[in-house]
């Protein structure tokens, strides 16, 4: 299945061998036991260190008013 | 072809025609047309900057690398949201003020002017022409894609239809056309987007059915690491994630969103919106390509339709039409950014500042939008027979310009002592690197082209600054105030501007360097 862009992408580089891809576990069981969960949590935290770091930006914003 | 599917299309088409000129009497001046006056708020920065970086890419490469790799393609997805909303936070804030001390509306303009050397304004102005118009190929070209499948007619009509459309109201409206059009584009392609992907996981079956269909067809879709462990290994799978986030910092057509903020703290609004709507939309757009292999199967020849391919399958026809909207909008909202970036580069850049600078401003703007018009037409030409696909296009092009001027952007505004040797060491030597690698496909420690550039940048510059003499005292003023937090004190817009122009005027006098006396239209 990997695509002529994959493949590029990888290209040169040394196969390394594949992980996770047992056949005895269901798709639902792999994402979870595979780790491609940690995707969504990525996704999850960009958005929690946004807020920070819009509320952090804010306070010194208004600091520097005040000073 | 289906009049449900072409409706919404032609009424989208009138309506950012309509925009380009109702822009264009919105245009009182110069800065207008280049920069919008610095008057656009957060949320139309926030969607101009999220439209202009997406591109055609967003609905040919993205599912197309999903389709092929599964879950994997999120290492490319990852980037996006904290790029996009970093670039704000992180470069927008400051980047925001010190164009403003400086009066530069460009950012070969920012980098004379901050680095006071004509020579990194001619070098910023050349990278920006070859890597844009290397990039505008793939924009056309993803238009004849999607245009072809979705109204059935053929490759080139459909480029065709893409580039004329786009040129027509950016030469007309210029920034203010650009940003407007990318605010409409962006909601546009963010609802489309969700609605497409929501709508085929529910035809599919659910979550837990997808990845089932998903992990029957090969196991390995479902995993980080792709097919063939083609992520396997911490730089394969980091090097997405760094490609994207530099990228975000240093895309020229991005990064001018930064100059045309309202204030230094819009770029801090801008950012949580870009944050929240970036983190929901780069997931949908890539993963529609894994759905599709599902409802799809896995014979699609050419993998770059496949998201174009699944509107069909999914959408009633009308949806269909909208999304074709969308899909085309993001093509625009990118080339448009692009055309932009080739007037404002060669009328502002380089005829005021060495070829024509007592040309009427009517004049160089018109010439600008000559030569855009060249360009647009010229790497359509080029688009008509495509050199290779879309996300290799893109990416390489993406590459460059995140080492010519990612690094060279963060470190003028975050390292007092950065000097013009470093940042021209830091582009040649980078770019040099990076072209260097691809064509040989020489990767030195398993570093693909672009990591090995990007080390190569970092290390120019720091050495190139270090053996350079330090900026003189007006240098590490203006950096003092360009970094500090709130607003510029009373009377310094512009006012490093005014002493780099004095300093010219006496470079002019006593003939060291050529250049132009102050346009006195130029000030905001």
């Amino acid at each position: 299945m990997a695509s002529n862009t994959e493949a590029q992408w990888a290209s040169g580089s040394q196969q390394p061998t594949p992980k996770g891809g047992d056949r005895t576990l269901s798709g639902s069981q792999l994402f979870w036991s595979s780790g491609t969960w940690l995707f969504l949590l990525g996704q999850g935290l960009v958005i929690v260190l946004v807020v920070g770091l819009f509320f952090y930006l804010g306070k010194k914003e208004a600091q520097a008013r005040k000073g | 072809m289906s009049f449900g599917v072409l409706a919404p299309f032609i009424i989208y088409l009138i309506a950012v025609l309509g925009i380009g000129i109702v822009s264009m009497r919105l245009i009182k001046n110069y800065g207008d047309f280049m920069i919008g006056g610095r008057r656009i708020g957060p949320w139309v920065s926030s969607f101009a900057l999220i439209t202009s970086y997406m591109s055609g890419y967003t609905y040919t490469a993205a599912p197309g690398v999903a389709y092929s790799g599964g879950w994997s393609s999120m290492w490319w997805a990852t980037g996006d949201a904290p790029g996009n909303a970093l670039s704000f936070g992180l470069l927008g804030r400051r980047l925001r003020k010190f164009s403003e001390l400086l009066g530069a509306i460009t950012l070969p303009e920012y980098y004379e002017k901050r680095f006071k050397s004509p020579a990194l304004r001619v070098l910023a102005s050349i990278v920006i022409i070859i890597t844009v118009s290397m990039y505008l190929v793939a924009q056309w070209q993803a238009s004849g894609k999607l245009l072809s499948v979705t109204f059935g007619t053929n490759y080139i009509i459909g480029a065709t239809i893409g580039a004329a459309v786009v040129l027509a109201y950016t030469l007309l409206g210029g920034y203010l056309a650009v940003v407007y059009t990318d605010f409409l584009q962006g909601i546009l392609m963010y609802v489309g987007t969700q609605v497409l992907f929501w709508m085929a996981l529910a035809r599919v079956g659910g979550w837990g059915a997808w990845n089932d269909a998903l992990a029957a067809i090969n196991p390995e879709l479902v995993t980080p690491f792709g097919p063939g462990g083609a992520y396997a290994g911490f730089l394969l799978a980091a090097t997405p994630i760094i490609l994207i986030i530099m990228g975000s910092f240093g895309l020229p057509h991005v990064t001018i969103r930064h100059l045309s903020l309202k204030n230094p703290d819009t770029a801090r609004k801008a950012m949580l919106i870009t944050g929240i709507i970036v983190a929901t939309f780069a997931f949908a757009y890539y993963m529609v390509g894994a759905v599709s292999l599902v409802l799809l199967g896995g014979n699609v020849q050419d993998v770059e339709t496949t998201g174009v391919r699944l509107w069909f399958e999914v959408l009633p026809p009308a949806l269909a039409g909208l999304l074709a909207s969308a899909a085309v909008a993001s093509i625009m909202s990118t080339a448009d950014g692009f055309l932009m970036l080739l007037v404002s580069t060669v009328a502002h850049d380089v005829l005021y500042r060495f070829l024509m600078p007592k040309a009427p401003e009517k004049q160089r703007i018109a010439i600008g939008r000559y030569v855009a018009a060249a360009v647009a037409i010229l790497t359509f030409l080029i688009a008509l027979r495509p050199p290779a696909l879309v996300f290799t296009i893109v990416i390489f092009a993406f590459g460059g310009m995140a080492l010519a001027f990612g690094v060279p952007n963060l470190f003028s505004v975050y390292w007092k002592r950065s000097t013009k040797t470093g940042v021209i060491a830091c582009m040649l030597c980078s770019l040099g690197v990076y072209v260097g690698c691809t064509y040989a496909k020489f990767q030195p420690f398993g570093l693909q082209p672009f990591m090995s550039g990007l080390i190569v940048a970092i290390l120019a510059f720091v050495i190139g600054t270090l053996c350079s003499p330090q900026p003189d005292k007006k240098q590490e003023e203006l950096f003092t105030i360009g970094t500090a937090y709130g607003e510029l004190p009373a009377g310094a817009a512009g006012s490093a501007a005014l002493a780099f122009e004095a300093a010219a005027a006496e470079d002019v006098l006593s003939s060291r360097v050529p250049r132009a006396l102050p346009d006195p239209t130029l000030a905001d």
